[in-house]
């Protein structure tokens, strides 16, 4: 895997996971649980 | 590509301690984490600017997988299923409405093509190469390997994990990309 690869599935793939959950899903900072 | 300015979640965590487990990922450059299958308490009191989401991981037989996916899809949960023989991960991949399929030990082009198509993420847990030596270490790069080929092939988006059960099986980012540059 490269770094770009890698990077992106540690940051961009879970934020776009996050984003078509709900678009309120995101709330950095407060926890969802 | 620069480490720095991006955030970082890890998807697959089993803290005993969500609460520890949020303040050493805090430390470590992680901006959230995904804990498996818990229910927290009111009370845990997470660090400021990170994140804690939940995630269902499910395990059925292949002919339930697809029962199940559809029972939480829209629990608003994180949903994986952790991959196994080929006839589990097309259950899993052909079903709408999963976010991750986590290291599927048989994995082939219709499958890809699957995931594609319903949007599922394929897994990489390192955890799994970290905590394995010699031969079962070996076996599990060349299925990472073949996974990797075939997620390229259909653009499939890609997940990194550590699959940490307590803060000392953690890894920083800067070393899961180092770890994850040993297959392919």
């Amino acid at each position: 895997m490269t770094e770009h690869e890698a990077v992106d599935a540690m940051s961009a793939t879970p934020l776009n996971i996050l984003r078509r959950k709900s678009p309120d899903y995101i709330q950095e900072g407060i926890e969802i649980i | 590509m620069s480490l720095f300015g991006s955030k970082f979640y890890d998807f697959y965590t089993h803290p005993d301690d969500a609460a520890l487990m949020a303040i050493e990922g805090k430390r470590f450059g992680y901006s959230g984490i995904v804990v498996i299958d818990q229910d927290q308490s009111e009370k845990t009191i997470f660090p400021g600017d990170f994140s804690v989401y939940r995630g269902i991981e499910i395990q059925a037989k292949p002919s339930r997988i697809r029962e199940e996916i559809k029972k939480y899809r829209d629990s608003g949960h994180i949903l994986i299923v952790k991959g196994g023989e080929e006839e589990l991960n097309r259950a899993a991949v052909e079903t709408e409405g999963l976010d991750i399929l986590l290291h599927p030990l048989e994995f082939n082009n219709v499958l890809a093509k699957a995931a594609s198509d319903n949007s599922v993420s394929i897994g990489f847990n390192l955890g799994l190469l970290i905590g394995l030596q010699g031969v079962a270490r070996v076996r599990e790069l060349k299925t990472m390997r073949i996974n990797i080929k075939h997620a390229r092939k259909y653009k499939l988006q890609l997940i990194l994990t550590s699959d940490a059960h307590s803060i000392y099986d953690l890894r920083a980012p800067k070393e899961m990309v180092a770890i994850s540059s040993l297959f392919g």
